[in-house]
């Protein structure tokens, strides 16, 4: 059921809703270190759009039209693009099936590479393998 | 840029600019101080002369932050490399590229002490990466044929990590030749083995 009006009344989904699930989507991928504070954007926000920036924000345009906007870290030593690809079609999936909203798009910024060395990078591998 | 945004700087350069020639006209006495009392008097009767400073002192600074809004903003935009997916806009922020390079670099035994510089740059009028490595290398190493590598594979490692096929220019600069590295001595002591070490 998408949020909007329906025969029982309406639907809202509150921004911080929709924040804690692309937060977890995000955390989710492989090669994703973590979200990351966005306190540089946040310096300047409360005169742009992207208000109350903490690493995911919402921009909205309409009840059904949402933007989001992800900043974070990833693990050294991955594939950029294949991880934000990840990241974006995550999000997205997991915003649909959870609220049934299709954000018109998943913006991300990947600000930094984490501190994990290489080596441990390799090992978490290794034991992910050997889990398997 | 904003319609509004775009409205207020107008606005506001307006009348920062209209403050201006009016202060100018006064130095050169072309307006005098009986002027100035009596466009006050005429504005008295439409607005209190407080309101209308507290707003001409809170417009300045709201000029102020929205102007350092828009630097900040150009820096910011200068310190990223940006391209799209189909499921939205992805940016690399140039500090995290810096510390990708400097950490793939730190893993060379053959040098030490690096630091990198990564600038968004025009290269052949296309959007691509300038590259400076600084570093210092351990003796008896061939500089051409190390720099050369370091380029190769600096590149390589950008690309791959990107997935982009942008232009990239690297340039290597040798700050000195340092003595060999820790890890080539413990190296070194490791190959040795010592006497009766079967027994």
């Amino acid at each position: 059921m998408r949020p909007g009006r329906n025969e029982y009344g309406e639907i809202k989904i509150h921004n911080e809703v929709i924040i804690a699930i692309a937060r977890r989507a995000t955390l989710e991928v492989e090669g994703v270190e973590k979200i990351a504070s966005g306190f540089r954007k946040g310096l300047f926000s409360f005169l742009g759009r992207k208000k109350f920036f903490r690493g995911v924000a919402v921009e909205r345009e309409g009840e059904q039209e949402v933007r989001i906007l992800i900043s974070l870290v990833v693990k050294f030593g991955v594939n950029i693009p294949e991880v934000v690809k990840a990241v974006q079609e995550n999000v997205k999936r997991k915003l649909e099936e959870i609220t049934g909203i299709i954000p018109l798009g998943v913006d991300v910024e990947v600000e930094k590479i984490s501190s994990e060395g290489p080596g441990e990078v390799l090992e978490s591998i290794r034991e992910k393998s050997k889990e398997d | 840029m904003k319609l509004r945004a775009k409205f207020f700087l107008i606005l506001f350069g307006a009348l920062l600019v209209a403050m201006g020639v009016v202060l100018i006209l006064y130095t050169w006495g072309v307006v005098n101080q009986s002027d100035i009392q009596q466009i006050y008097s005429g504005l008295e009767k439409f607005i209190p002369v407080r309101i209308l400073h507290t707003s001409i002192g809170a417009i300045m600074i709201l000029f102020v932050l929205l102007s350092l809004n828009f630097v900040w903003a150009g820096m910011e935009a200068e310190r990223n490399i940006a391209f799209k997916t189909e499921h939205g806009e992805v940016l690399v922020t140039l500090s995290a590229i810096e510390e990708y390079i400097r950490r793939f670099l730190k893993e060379k035994p053959d040098i030490r002490d690096v630091r990198v510089k990564v600038m968004a740059k025009k290269i052949s009028r296309k959007r691509g990466l300038l590259v400076g490595v600084k570093t210092a290398v351990i003796p008896e190493m061939n500089l051409p044929t190390l720099t050369e590598g370091l380029q190769e594979e600096v590149k390589k490692k950008i690309q791959e990590m990107l997935g982009l096929e942008e232009p990239v220019i690297i340039k290597i600069y040798i700050s000195k030749i340092g003595e060999k590295t820790k890890k080539g001595k413990e190296e070194e002591e490791e190959d040795v083995i010592p006497p009766f070490r079967e027994f």
